[in-house]
């Protein structure tokens, strides 16, 4: 993830990513990674989200709205998930 | 776990399935056999499909031990999904063609979610004439076969599949054909890489079998894959045939080319009354009154109630073409390599006997 959310880029899922949406969470194995994980709760639907690429500001106006949230407090949970799905190799960012 | 209630768990979506599911939470111990027998027999997905819809009562903890299951079920999925990406790159800088067969094809390619569709192990269908090639490839990558082949060369000649185990210890069916015994003989696999379905995973593009021949492929699968018909390859006949616009002119081609028509009659009907589905189908009224030759009751049973190995390969002689491929296939049988049996004498009796058992078996039924 680069610094400051990545000016003028947008996010979506990495094409290498296999998952699966299930009742409780989207399970998904990166092209790097052996064992797979899970997003659960509100993650799932940023997973929906990112099925098209999205800046950051606009992902969390989406999110905020879908979950009748305030987006300055859904904006830091979005980074920190956005940080740890990048480093996983799940998601990537582009022009 | 009553059977009707797998089936109705199995059934679910399906636009004409008649069973009925709970309407009230099950005691604790039923549904522990609810959840083991979806687990055993792949049906989870429609199990909680089931659940979250309302279809199937349950209390909450009981719910989300149904989410948690399907979600395991499909971190296999995808971890054999990776193997599966791993064996097609594998296979393809080897130059060897080759289809995806069941699993992830069919749940990519005939379910509106391929959530729904959990599966065990890889497999994929290599032309004959490259088996060798496939295999000595897959070796080479760090693959172990599960056992030799009964002598060189028969893999490629006259098995229907052999099995390899990953370095992750994940299993993969490499296929030669889809059937073991007669039936697999008397269809021409190599015509199956003369059409593909593509599918799209992990990025990549990967070929499955034709529609018609994905079907047939299930109805194989569901008549002579085990004793029992399992509910996993039955519910793939229905959705394949209820939800998907199936050329069923195409089918009933191929299968009367494949002389597989005892085997679709069987699975079509297997499958409307394991489900008690009521939708009409031009196919389940020819399945209904075809009548199998003795011939074909013979290998049926050896596919089924009177299931053997053994018998299914000597049912297997008469579609081998050929008098020198028919005497190979017998002598590998009768004498197979040191390797194929492993140490000591009293291993190629047991063989032997097994087979003399099988050979007076099918005698005696046929």
């Amino acid at each position: 993830m680069s610094k400051g959310g990545g000016a003028g880029l947008r996010w979506v899922r990495a094409e290498g990513v296999l998952w699966r949406r299930t009742q409780a969470a989207i399970v998904m194995l990166t092209a790097e990674a052996r064992e797979p994980f899970s997003l659960t709760g509100s993650g799932r639907s940023l997973w929906d989200v990112l099925g098209d690429p999205i800046d950051e500001h606009a992902l969390c106006l989406r999110l905020a709205r879908l979950h009748g949230a305030d987006v300055a407090l859904v904006a830091p949970a979005v980074r920190q998930v956005l940080g740890d799905l990048a480093r996983r190799g799940a998601v990537v960012q582009q022009p | 776990m009553t059977p009707p209630l797998a089936a109705a768990v199995a059934a679910h979506g399906l636009p004409s399935g008649v069973r009925s599911l709970p309407d009230r939470p099950l005691p604790a111990h039923q549904w522990r056999d609810v959840l083991g027998d979806a687990k055993d027999a792949r049906t989870i997905g429609w199990l909680a499909q089931a659940v979250d819809d309302g279809s199937f009562a349950t209390t909450e903890a009981q719910a989300e031990e149904a989410y948690e299951l399907h979600a395991e079920a499909m971190g296999l999925a995808l971890v054999l999904e990776r193997l599966l990406l791993d064996v097609v790159a594998l296979l393809s800088d080897a130059g060897v063609d080759h289809r995806v067969l069941k699993g992830s094809a069919v749940a990519h390619l005939d379910y509106p979610d391929p959530a729904l569709r959990p599966f065990g192990d890889v497999d994929v269908l290599v032309p004959a004439e490259r088996f060798d090639m496939a295999v000595a490839t897959l070796l080479a990558a760090g693959f172990v076969r599960e056992r030799p082949q009964l002598r060189p060369g028969f893999d490629r000649r006259f098995a229907k599949s052999t099995t390899l185990t990953s370095t992750e210890q994940l299993p993969l069916d490499l296929h030669r054909t889809l059937a073991a015994g007669r039936f697999g003989f008397a269809l021409d696999a190599g015509d199956l890489f003369a059409s593909s379905s593509p599918f799209r995973l992990g990025g990549r593009r990967l070929l499955a079998l034709a529609p018609e021949e994905r079907f047939l492929h299930a109805c194989y699968h569901a008549v002579l894959g085990s004793p029992k018909p399992p509910l996993l390859a039955l519910r793939d006949i229905a959705q394949m045939l209820l939800t998907k616009e199936l050329d069923l002119v195409g089918v009933q081609r191929r299968c009367t080319a494949w002389q597989g028509q005892a085997v679709l009659a069987r699975a079509v009907v297997l499958t409307w009354d394991t489900f008690g589905m009521v939708e009409p189908s031009p196919l389940l009224d020819w399945s209904r009154q075809y009548r199998p030759d003795a011939a074909d009751r013979w290998v049926l049973r050896a596919h089924t109630v009177g299931r053997s190995g053994g018998t299914q390969a000597i049912t297997a002689v008469a579609a081998i073409t050929g008098v020198r491929q028919k005497l190979a296939f017998l002598w590998a049988l009768i004498v197979p390599q040191r390797a194929f049996l492993g140490d000591g004498k009293a291993r190629y009796w047991r063989w032997w006997a097994r087979g003399a058992a099988a050979l007076v078996h099918a005698v005696g039924r046929g």
